[in-house]
């Protein structure tokens, strides 16, 4: 077993009192958390502070921590045979497979006589990115897990209706539990890829239509594409821009068989250069039409 | 190792979480649970003591707080606070990503072209 300088590894002197060591630990743990810091080492250095931190604040497992001694930090050591009793090794070496931080674990649970209790196993959590098209129809994924034990694949199979943002728990797929502890769990956190043509919201999808100034006022019926391949839409005379425009029923699948709609934001375009003939014609419009899209904004 | 369909529990507001599996999986005591319940930081489903069921929408925010508690040293009124702001932050996120799908495409990307 390797001895770890906890007190180092707060910073502190060996006699600091439980506020010292707590201020240690919280300027340490803000710093490092993996939540706050980008450094590649920040989870090993939270880590470290926060095993160092679970026995120093708990007297029990202080007290037994300092009966091992001031040793170098990683020197190999043996703890002391009376500990082997309180475990309840009538023979053999009771720390086998143990680190320094399980032994303490379970001399802080005030546990002589005993072996450490069931444990429940390691919960993981995954971010998983599917595409609309998976996501609309279901699909079956393949997980790397890499636990204590190793690496491992899961096949998932993740059901049509899915939507960005979604978490799912698989119960009892993650970390082995130990000596009768329940399993861990698998948490995934659902991201959609960015489609091309379409935006998810919730089981709503959203595409931008372009449309002609002359489709928009008069109206039209326009091909538009689905998840399923093109449609027809028709366009109501006097479409504005920024008009949404429902396409029932051809969003996402949801999870109870119903499906989300499909909307079109109406954006107008105008030709980047005009011919001769087009520009005639917007002129003899410009002179004829009395239309003021700015009214509203010119009478104040 | 194969998962099935049925394998899969939707951590939505639908869905329903039982108390005691709810302080399992978020390594909470369900006394602690309770105690959170009186904060009103919690809210069951059932609010009958014995029969206390929740929303499985609040698994993933628990969770995180729950985890935190253990991270920094925290207390369980001050996972009781943390919890309303990371359900605050959730919403926004969710609201924010509402509001991009339905912003028109060329405010995302000007060389996204339109159908």
């Amino acid at each position: 077993m390797k001895y770890k300088d906890y007190y180092a590894a707060l910073g502190i002197e060996r006699d600091a009192d439980l506020d010292q060591i707590k201020k240690a630990y919280r300027k340490l743990a803000r710093q490092h958390h993996p939540d706050v810091s980008k450094a590649a080492d920040a989870e090993a250095r939270f880590k470290d502070a926060a095993e160092a931190y679970a026995t120093l604040k708990n007297p029990e497992k202080r007290a037994a921590y300092d009966e091992l001694g001031r040793r170098p930090a990683g020197q190999e050591f043996s703890p002391p045979p009376q500990w082997g009793q309180d475990f309840g090794a009538a023979s053999g070496n009771p720390f086998e497979d143990m680190d320094l931080a399980d032994l303490l674990a379970a001399m802080g649970r005030g546990q002589p006589g005993a072996k450490p209790g069931p444990t429940r196993g390691r919960d993981l959590e995954t971010g998983v990115q599917v595409s609309l098209e998976q996501a609309n129809r279901g699909t079956t994924l393949q997980l790397d897990l890499h636990g204590e034990a190793g690496g491992s694949t899961l096949e998932v199979t993740l059901p049509a209706g899915v939507h960005d943002g979604q978490k799912i728990r698989l119960k009892g797929r993650g970390g082995k539990g130990l000596r009768g502890g329940p399993d861990g769990d698998i948490y995934l956190h659902i991201q959609l890829a960015p489609h091309p043509l379409f935006r998810a919201d919730g089981h709503d999808l959203y595409f931008d239509l372009a449309l002609t100034p002359w489709e928009a006022a008069l109206g039209a019926e326009v091909e538009v594409p689905t998840l399923e391949g093109p449609v027809l839409l028709t366009v109501p005379p006097g479409t504005r821009a920024a008009r949404k425009l429902r396409i029932r029923a051809r969003g996402l699948a949801d999870r109870h068989g119903g499906r989300g709609h499909l909307y079109a934001i109406v954006h107008i375009d105008v030709p980047p250069t005009l011919t001769p003939a087009e520009k005639e014609l917007f002129v003899a419009l410009a002179a004829t039409s009395n239309f003021n899209p700015r009214a509203s904004v010119s009478k104040g | 190792m194969i998962t099935q369909a049925s394998d899969v529990s939707w951590l939505v507001s639908g869905e329903v979480i039982a108390l005691t599996e709810l302080a399992g999986i978020c390594a909470l005591s369900p006394s602690e649970l309770d105690e959170l319940v009186e904060y009103g930081a919690l809210v069951p489903l059932e609010p009958a003591p014995q029969a206390r069921v929740f929303s499985a929408g609040c698994v993933v925010p628990l969770r995180t707080a729950c985890k935190l508690r253990v991270d920094f040293d925290l207390d369980l009124f001050t996972v009781a606070i943390l919890l309303g702001y990371l359900q605050r932050i959730d919403a926004l996120e969710q609201q924010l990503l509402s509001v991009a799908a339905k912003a028109p495409g060329y405010a995302h990307d000007s060389s996204r072209p339109g159908v």
